[in-house]
């Protein structure tokens, strides 16, 4: 399988701080890759060095890698719709078939019109993830794109990428839900410390998420909230 | 006008905007060094008239979208429209009231900008442009 978006040996400073020390990441088409992690671990920053954002980091084609930054916001009440069109900048085109397919994915179609600085957290956050999926890329770049959602919502984004990855795209995502990058993600890779800490399938992912937080694996028969049936 | 693509991807920060593959640096520098130059040449050759820059771009906002590459050329046209009426209302004046030396044009527009300053601010609150 290829590998459509890699770094090797990536070590990164910023203000004098090491955030990442020697990271080799790849992720290739087919892949819903979770990056787990306490804060401050280097998520973001490895993130954002894969989007070419960090100095000394070769942009990628604006076509092929769309990103989502953390907490994104819209600096203008522009509509929901003209959020999303603004990921046809790359294509240099005003196609609207591919907004319109983005909102529905994004299930924010209803509310096309409405100004994102009017409408509430959750909702702006999906009409800036269908602005990536409006791109059409091969490879998505998102931080906590489910940051800000309901239960219900962040299922149901994260089934989005899930079918977005399995039809053959890339889905690289930063989660601090380690039991929703579990139940979704094909592979999850622990971020520690600027290091990667473990790289594995999914299924086998939790010990390994637990430690780096410090906390401890453990089941009960705590009732919770399910994803629908 | 060629900045309303990069202004446009702005809107969604400067790291959304670099990768949608918008020069951010060149754009940032070339939008202020334009507003700089525009804002100096006008007022070099017409003196300065208050309040057209504050009003404009927020009456015309809710009517253009509010799209920066939208909005900008609209800005410009309304401005140039609204000083139009502005300066033939003020030579009027003196067939209103005779005694008066020819009014600065700037007076009116400072009479219209001034209360309306005061609605956007109440209205929309400062962090809702």
């Amino acid at each position: 399988m290829g590998r459509v978006i890699a770094l090797r040996r990536a070590s990164i400073a910023l203000g004098g701080r090491t955030v990442l020390r020697d990271v080799d990441f790849s992720a290739g088409p087919g892949e819903l890759v979770a990056l787990c992690g306490p804060n401050g671990a280097g998520k973001t920053t490895l993130l954002r060095a894969l989007a070419g954002l960090l100095p000394g980091m070769p942009p990628p084609d604006p076509r092929r890698v769309a990103y989502l930054p953390q907490g994104a916001r819209c600096a203008w009440g522009l509509t929901v719709r003209e959020v999303a069109a603004l990921g046809r900048i790359p294509h240099r085109d005003t196609a609207t078939a591919p907004v319109t397919a983005a909102l529905a994915n994004c299930d924010i179609l209803p509310l096309s019109e409405a100004r994102i600085d009017r409408i509430s957290g959750g909702e702006a956050r999906r009409a800036m993830l269908a602005r990536a999926f409006a791109t059409e890329p091969e490879v998505f770049l998102l931080d906590e794109p489910t940051a800000d959602l309901d239960p219900a919502a962040a299922h149901a984004i994260l089934r989005l990428l899930r079918a977005t990855a399995d039809a053959g795209r890339t889905v690289v995502v930063v989660l601090h839900a380690v039991e929703m990058a579990i139940a979704y993600a094909h592979r999850v890779v622990v971020v520690q410390a600027g290091r990667i800490a473990a790289d594995l399938p999914a299924d086998q992912a939790l010990p390994a998420a637990a430690s780096a937080f410090g906390l401890r694996v453990g089941a009960d028969m705590t009732p919770r909230l399910m994803p629908p049936a | 006008m060629r900045l309303g693509p990069g202004l446009d991807a702005l809107s969604l920060g400067e790291d959304a905007a670099a990768t949608l593959g918008m020069p951010v640096a060149r754009t940032l520098r070339l939008a202020a060094a334009g507003t700089a130059l525009a804002v100096g040449a006008g007022a070099a050759v017409a003196g300065a008239i208050g309040f057209v820059g504050l009003v404009v771009p927020h009456l015309l906002r809710p009517l253009s979208g509010r799209r920066p590459s939208v909005l900008l050329p609209g800005a410009a046209l309304g401005g140039a429209a609204l000083l139009l009426v502005a300066d033939m209302l003020v030579r009027l004046v003196p067939f209103v009231l005779p005694t008066s030396a020819p009014l600065p044009v700037g007076v009116l527009t400072a009479l219209l900008g001034a209360p309306f300053l005061v609605v956007i601010l109440r209205k929309a609150g400062p962090w809702d442009a």
